[in-house]
């Protein structure tokens, strides 16, 4: 009995050490359930509902067969309570668009950047003049990708509920038109439980 | 397990070494199999301009398979994008939360952008029949894979 005794707490102080702090790789496409802020499977949900949204919609399919429109993306406004990176959102549904082939892109955000550039490739007179970019040849942007991001958030006593609404637009810039738009419905809960996961 | 209201007192009659070793036990058995079931379907340009459809369905999971089932795959062309529609019943009373990704291939087989589409939670009510969609990242896609498995707290 003794034998049994000390093999059973042996064991428990092994088991019990064991839990060291262990580093491994994850897959980055797992659905991610740790807390219910916003996270990782919320994005990828997001940007295939829309994208495959926006790619699908009849007349986005006709415009497409034989030109490759250019859009560019405004903000996305976060109504959310939480500090949520809207930016990375649309980065990624612009990287998906870019990969389907259907759309080009401006980026506004780098606009100063290529103003100094443009400059530094005229006016410094380091540059050969004949490989330097011609000023006023840029493309104007025909589409604006722009949307809004809510959250309504309700607490009891150990559940946690939270709803997310993510709403994207596709405006002709031309007529005004907003030529598509849809949204995507996100819901989790928690629960504070005295057993079990 | 541990859900069980009476889990706390059963242990009452137990010797101190007996709930050691039966927690330990219990902490080993928490592991689930991560194997699910995959269904593919691939189109081909078969005569004239009638493209030909195959379709396959591996199960890995035959718990899984007790309780979903594929029961429809269909794909079509939007614009020329493959677009694709699995069919999926739940053969259970009891809801089932699951997990499903789409993979994506060329005419070659080759698989297009590696490992980008995420897995995507679903939940299926008692008995509930639901249809998940899936458009292909380019125009190159050919033939689609559906990969189910159950949503684990992993």
């Amino acid at each position: 009995m003794h034998g049994l005794k000390y093999f059973v707490y042996g064991f428990s102080i092994v088991i019990v050490t064991g839990c060291a702090t262990n580093v491994k790789y994850e897959d980055a496409t797992k659905v991610e359930t740790t807390t219910t802020d916003f996270g990782s499977t919320d994005l990828q949900q997001i940007v295939n509902k829309m994208v495959d949204s926006l790619l699908t919609f009849p007349p986005i399919v006709q415009v497409t067969m034989e030109r490759r429109p250019v859009m560019f993306v405004n903000t996305i406004k976060n109504k959310t309570f939480e500090h949520i990176d809207t930016e990375s959102i649309t980065d990624s549904i612009r990287t998906k668009i870019v990969h389907s082939g259907k759309f080009r892109f401006i980026d506004m955000t780098k606009v100063a950047a290529v103003e100094k550039q443009f400059e530094f490739q005229s006016e410094s007179g380091v540059v050969n003049k004949a490989t330097a970019a011609t000023f006023g040849q840029q493309m104007g942007a025909e589409y604006m990708l722009y949307g809004n991001f809510s959250s309504i958030v309700k607490k009891a006593e150990d559940v946690r509920d939270v709803y997310y609404k993510f709403t994207l637009n596709l405006m002709h810039l031309e007529t005004g038109i907003i030529e598509w738009a849809d949204e995507k419905e996100i819901r989790k809960t928690s629960e504070r439980r005295l057993f079990g996961r | 397990m541990s859900d069980q209201p009476g889990a706390t007192s059963k242990h009452a009659g137990l010797n101190s070494y007996e709930f050691v070793i039966v927690s330990m036990a219990l902490s080993f058995i928490g592991c689930s199999s991560t194997a699910g079931i995959e269904g593919s379907m691939s189109a081909t340009a078969g005569q004239g301009s009638q493209t030909e459809y195959r379709k396959q369905v591996i199960v890995n999971n035959k718990s899984l398979a007790r309780n979903i089932q594929i029961v429809d795959m269909r794909s079509d062309f939007v614009g020329n994008l493959l677009r694709a529609n699995v069919s999926l019943v739940n053969k259970d009373n009891d809801t089932i939360h699951i997990q499903f990704k789409f993979s994506w291939f060329e005419e070659s087989g080759r698989e297009i952008d590696t490992d980008t589409d995420a897995w995507t939670p679903v939940i299926l009510y008692g008995n509930e029949s639901k249809s998940l969609q899936g458009v292909a990242p380019n125009p190159n896609a050919k033939e689609f894979k559906i990969k189910i498995r159950k949503l684990l707290n992993e």
